[in-house]
């Protein structure tokens, strides 16, 4: 049995910094695929779902901690960096498509041109040099942030918490102007 | 780690790494054929030949099966070397002269016109797809049949594969291109192994997404989530986001 069973643990990296989505600021518009495809030789690892044909939700690799990917590929090919980042490294890939249907999100593609996987790998180069993805570079709506677990969670309170405040205030006025 | 001359430029790799690893560290293009990085190698295609130079004696051999020993000299780009080359490209056209990687290779290695009669073929009998399907895949699907001239690639006996998880990882590695994966309807099909597959269909979108038996084989040898593979990759992207979407308004 060469296909390996999904229980090696995958070593877990430093605290990874990873591309979180505020999925009511996205338009849509699509932005963020063509900076990948620009970064990426002109094929894009990311995704625009649209839920229930209205609301755009931008999808891109989780780098999970047990990655399945990483665990599945029987030519070890796929292998996590310095960084945190599940990257597949092209020349070793032999192509059986087996880390695209184990992905639990469908995230990893198949190019028939260059005969290896494609997925995202946060933009090796870029963040060596300082640099965010491209594609939250490109994000005009600041949808797409580029943070550790920590920072991101600590935004979105803040974020709730803002929305908490406007609600009170609109109550406030509310039951003032009913008790006038 | 082994010190070695490639070319004169000298170069450090770990022991047992091969010279076609080392030359391809500095930069060094050597032309071949039957190499995959994430492959054993097989040394069948004799088109990375390197002059390897041990004390005071030379040698021609093929870079991806010779492991790097200290105080080898090797040699990548002499006269005697473009010849062998050429030859060995000529040959190969000549054996599946319909092939248009072959033909760019050989044409990027100075082959002008084909001296030898063509045998019509299409594979040229490198083993990577055999490789790929047996040490990586784990399943013995195809290999070399019949000896010297008759030598080839195929299933058991030519006929309908039973462990053939139909991944196309053979179609994918090989140089040449002569394995063909066509999906039609509920069937993926393999010609040149006269292997025809049924394919799973997604439970949403009722998509053809992969062979029954490539899913089979992953449920029974892996611990993937339950209800996981019974929707092709599109539909669970929609379901994810439309979880995403519901979670973090």
């Amino acid at each position: 049995m060469l296909l390996r069973p999904l229980e090696r643990s995958s070593n877990e990296g430093p605290e990874l910094k990873r591309v979180y989505l505020v999925p009511n600021r996205c338009l849509g518009c699509e932005e963020c695929i063509e900076a990948c495809k620009r970064e990426h030789d002109w094929v894009a690892c990311n995704y625009i779902e649209w839920v229930n044909r209205i609301y755009p939700v931008q999808m891109v690799c989780n780098h999970c901690a047990e990655a399945p990917c990483e665990l599945i590929c029987p030519a070890g090919a796929i292998h996590r960096t310095e960084t945190g980042a599940v990257v597949v490294e092209d020349d070793k890939c032999i192509g059986c498509t087996l880390c695209n249907i184990v992905c639990p999100f469908g995230i990893p593609k198949f190019s028939e041109e260059d005969r290896h996987a494609i997925k995202c790998d946060q933009c090796a180069e870029r963040v060596a040099a300082g640099k965010e993805p491209a594609c939250v570079e490109a994000c005009p709506m600041k949808a797409l942030t580029f943070a550790e677990v920590e920072d991101y969670e600590a935004e979105r309170r803040e974020r709730t918490a803002r929305r908490i405040l406007e609600v009170g205030t609109c109550l406030r006025r509310f039951v003032a102007k009913k008790e006038s | 780690m082994i010190r070695i001359e490639i070319d004169g430029n000298a170069v450090e790799v770990a022991e047992g790494s091969t010279v076609l690893e080392a030359a391809r560290k500095l930069g060094i293009d050597i032309p071949t054929l039957c190499h995959h990085a994430g492959l054993t190698p097989y040394g069948a295609c004799r088109l990375c030949v390197v002059e390897v130079e041990q004390r005071g004696r030379k040698r021609i051999e093929s870079s991806c099966t010779r492991p790097v020993e200290p105080d080898m000299v090797v040699r990548t780009d002499t006269d005697d070397l473009r010849e062998y080359r050429r030859t060995t490209a000529e040959l190969l056209v000549a054996q599946c002269p319909d092939s248009k990687p072959i033909r760019e290779l050989a044409e990027r290695l100075g082959v002008q016109n084909v001296r030898f009669e063509g045998r019509g073929m299409e594979c040229i009998l490198c083993g990577l797809c055999t490789r790929a399907c047996q040490q990586k895949i784990g399943t013995p699907a195809i290999s070399f049949i019949h000896r010297g001239v008759d030598r080839k690639v195929a299933t058991p006996f030519e006929i309908q594969s039973d462990v053939c998880i139909g991944c196309g990882a053979c179609a994918r590695v090989c140089p040449t291109g002569c394995i063909a994966i066509e999906d039609m309807g509920n069937k993926r099909v393999l010609r040149v192994f006269n292997t025809e597959l049924e394919l799973q269909a997604c439970s949403e979108c009722g998509a053809y997404f992969a062979p029954q038996r490539m899913i089979d084989r992953l449920k029974t040898e892996t611990e993937v989530t339950e209800g996981l593979l019974t929707r092709c990759p599109a539909c669970r992207r929609q379901a994810i986001g439309a979880v995403l979407r519901q979670a973090m308004r």
